[in-house]
């Protein structure tokens, strides 16, 4: 047990004082090899076990977002101020073209542009409230997987068709092929009316948006409505999540304080809530792990310190100063640490990146995920947050624990400790 | 004696106050605007902070059921129609060339981009059928009485408000309508801002339909003729006659 304590006096410099500690704390940790492997193994458990959630809940995170905006929604909507509480025809967006020019020039941000009009759709005797929307086709297929859910025909091509709910068609009685009279009011007053022809029905799941939407050509419904070139709301798709605030934030100097930009945490906040109900009651079981680790390895240097009584009593007795005894003590701390943290990361970015690749396929979930266009698998997210969030918080963990420890060397007193067995 | 004779006039003119029937007063401020039948002009303009619109129409009535609407100007409004029978009411577009059910369910829509919902703008027999009707209040204001009746909807009333406050004059000229929601908030008001006579009849000339939440955005409407009375063919009130605009 003796052959590793060599006389700290033979050191020179700093740093070599410091190479020598280190060096001896690392033979230390081998002193006791079984120890050092459990309380090293729970380090590394406890750093593979939060990782690895913490890179499954940004996963799953990332489906909740996609689920909430890739639908229909999009990631950022630019609107009238007043638009998104009461939406009224009145409320758009003027110069809709000019507009979408400067969007379309900015990285990492597609958008595409819809007016809406609230008008009484009918056919023959039958007649139920519905919310047309005039869109771009080819860029919402591309962006929304709302367009998809076609279940019958196909998207309209021309300014005299028109795209309805499975519901909607159900209620008012039609099929493809027949004839549908919208009838509203037009901007600036008026009466707007517009007739077309059903190519398309989908069938979303969605009960809200089959009972009562209807798409048709951007152009028709300008013109039905008398809006000219204004809209009411530019859909966004961005590239990278990450950079949600930092793009709407561009997004709002590109249109001027004429208009609203908002994310999806402002216009989803029950997709916003339910991620941080879920992110809080995950970081309340992380830290129920980290601290039950911690306290085994306080445990294990409670138990050094207290083997070692007679070692540090004769240290100090040849006149080691007891400050330099805990620093050998709280590198041994590190050590474990390095070892235990060294193991759990590799397993865990291991783990991580194999399902990142493979995805993790959820029972069950399938019918759910495609009625939502979305994929049917979690593939975890890998973030510096999720690699190093448990290894630092256990990393002080270990070093509060070698400290506690060693508070008890400066009460040792030589004589007693080298007399004592 | 003289005393006896000022409170007979006291007790008579009390007695006169809580004698008003008021169910009689709402049924000929009802008749007051449509006699049997009647054939208006009208100017609607649609205030808005950005915009303001104007409309020609005319219209006909006949008993208290049945109504047709017809806009004459601008060219992009003209021919479209409305007629309503009894609770029925469809509407046509000429550049549909086809009529069109109103359901229910659209009834408190605003009519044409106004202030107006389809239903306002049938101003039928609804208070004497859906509604309890109680005198609030009695004042006196340019040489007449003038009643507050409050209309409250039966429970299985078709009405999206909770109450219906109305001031009629005892020459029976409507002066005006609050609408109230379900919590008893005043939503929007019809005033009569202008009475005079037309067509020999003493009625509110110009209407002015506001919310209250937003003041400066209203419509109007002024009333440039009116007849009473007049000879109208049945078919007038027809589906079909909706459609072969005259």
């Amino acid at each position: 047990m003796s052959e590793a304590v060599i006389t700290p006096g033979t050191a020179k410099s700093e740093a070599g004082q410091a190479g020598l500690i280190a060096r001896i704390a690392w033979r230390n940790l081998w002193r006791n090899k079984r120890r050092t492997w459990l309380t090293a193994g729970g380090i590394a458990f406890a750093t593979l076990i939060v990782s690895f959630s913490m890179a499954i809940q940004l996963g799953a995170y990332g489906l909740m977002i996609e689920s909430a905006t890739a639908l229909w929604e999009g990631d950022i909507q630019i609107t009238h101020p007043r638009y998104p509480e009461d939406a009224k025809l009145d409320q758009t967006i003027p110069g809709a073209t000019e507009l979408m020019r400067q969007i379309e020039v900015l990285p990492g941000i597609e958008a595409t542009p819809r007016a809406g009009a609230f008008a009484l759709v009918s056919a023959g005797e039958r007649s139920f409230g519905g919310l047309v929307w005039g869109v771009d086709f080819q860029r919402e297929q591309k962006l929304f997987k709302f367009f998809q859910s076609i279940d019958e025909g196909r998207l309209p091509i021309g300014p005299d068709e028109v795209l309805v709910g499975r519901t909607m068609a159900r209620n008012v009685g039609v099929s493809i092929g027949d004839e549908l009279v919208m009838l509203g009011s037009g901007k600036e007053g008026g009466i707007a009316a517009l007739a077309q022809e059903i190519v398309g029905i989908f069938n979303s799941g969605q009960t809200e948006l089959d009972r009562t939407f209807l798409f048709a050509e951007l152009e028709a419904v300008q013109n039905a409505f008398h809006l000219g070139d204004e809209i009411h709301v530019v859909a966004t798709r961005i590239d990278d999540q990450a950079l949600l605030i930092d793009q709407a934030e561009k997004l709002e100097v590109e249109v001027g304080p004429e208009l609203s930009v908002r994310t999806w945490r402002n216009f989803m906040p029950e997709v916003v809530q339910s991620i941080e109900l879920d992110r809080i009651g995950g970081q309340l079981v992380y830290a129920a792990i980290l601290v039950l680790v911690s306290f085994s390895v306080i445990n294990t240097f409670l138990m050094i310190v207290f083997e070692r009584k007679r070692e540090f009593g004769m240290l100090l007795a040849i006149g080691m100063k007891p400050g330099l005894i805990m620093r050998q003590v709280l590198s041994e701390a590190f050590f474990m640490w390095l070892v235990g943290f060294a193991l759990g990361a590799v397993l865990s970015i291991a783990a991580t990146w194999y399902l990142m690749i493979e995805g993790i396929p959820l029972a069950g979930f399938e019918e759910v995920a495609g009625t939502f266009y979305i994929s049917d698998k979690i593939y975890p997210g890998l973030s510096l947050a999720t690699i190093f969030t448990a290894p630092v918080i256990l990393l002080i963990g270990t070093q509060l624990a070698g400290l506690i420890a060693t508070l008890r060397v400066r009460k040792i007193s030589p004589v007693d400790a080298l007399r004592g067995e | 004696m003289k005393c006896c004779l000022i409170a007979y006039l006291l007790l008579l003119s009390m007695g006169a106050r809580a004698d008003i029937d008021v169910l009689a007063l709402v049924t000929n401020a009802i008749d007051q605007t449509r006699g049997l039948s009647s054939y208006s002009e009208m100017t609607m303009t649609i205030k808005r902070p950005s915009w303001e619109r104007s409309s020609s129409l005319i219209g006909w009535t006949r008993g208290r059921q049945e109504a047709l609407i017809r806009f004459t100007a601008p060219a992009r409004d003209a021919g479209n129609a409305l007629l309503k029978q009894g609770e029925k009411m469809w509407t046509f577009n000429p550049k549909l060339n086809r009529n069109i059910r109103l359901p229910n369910s659209m009834m408190s829509q605003s009519w044409a981009g106004s202030d107006f919902s389809y239903n306002d703008l049938s101003r039928s027999d609804k208070w004497l059928r859906h509604y309890e009707l109680t005198l609030a209040d009695t004042q006196t204001a340019d040489g007449h009485n003038v009643y507050t009746v409050d209309a409250i909807p039966h429970e299985d009333a078709p009405v999206v408000w909770g109450k219906e406050r109305m001031v009629i004059r005892d020459d029976f000229v409507l002066v005006e309508i609050i609408y109230y929601d379900q919590e008893m908030e005043p939503v929007k008001r019809l005033e009569s801002l202008e009475i005079g006579e037309l067509g020999g009849r003493v009625m509110a000339t110009r209407m002015r339909m506001a919310e209250f939440d937003t003041p400066n955005e209203y419509t109007e409407l002024h009333y440039d003729e009116m007849n009473f009375d007049v000879e109208l063919e049945d078919r007038m009130f027809t589906v079909f006659a909706l459609k072969s605009a005259r």
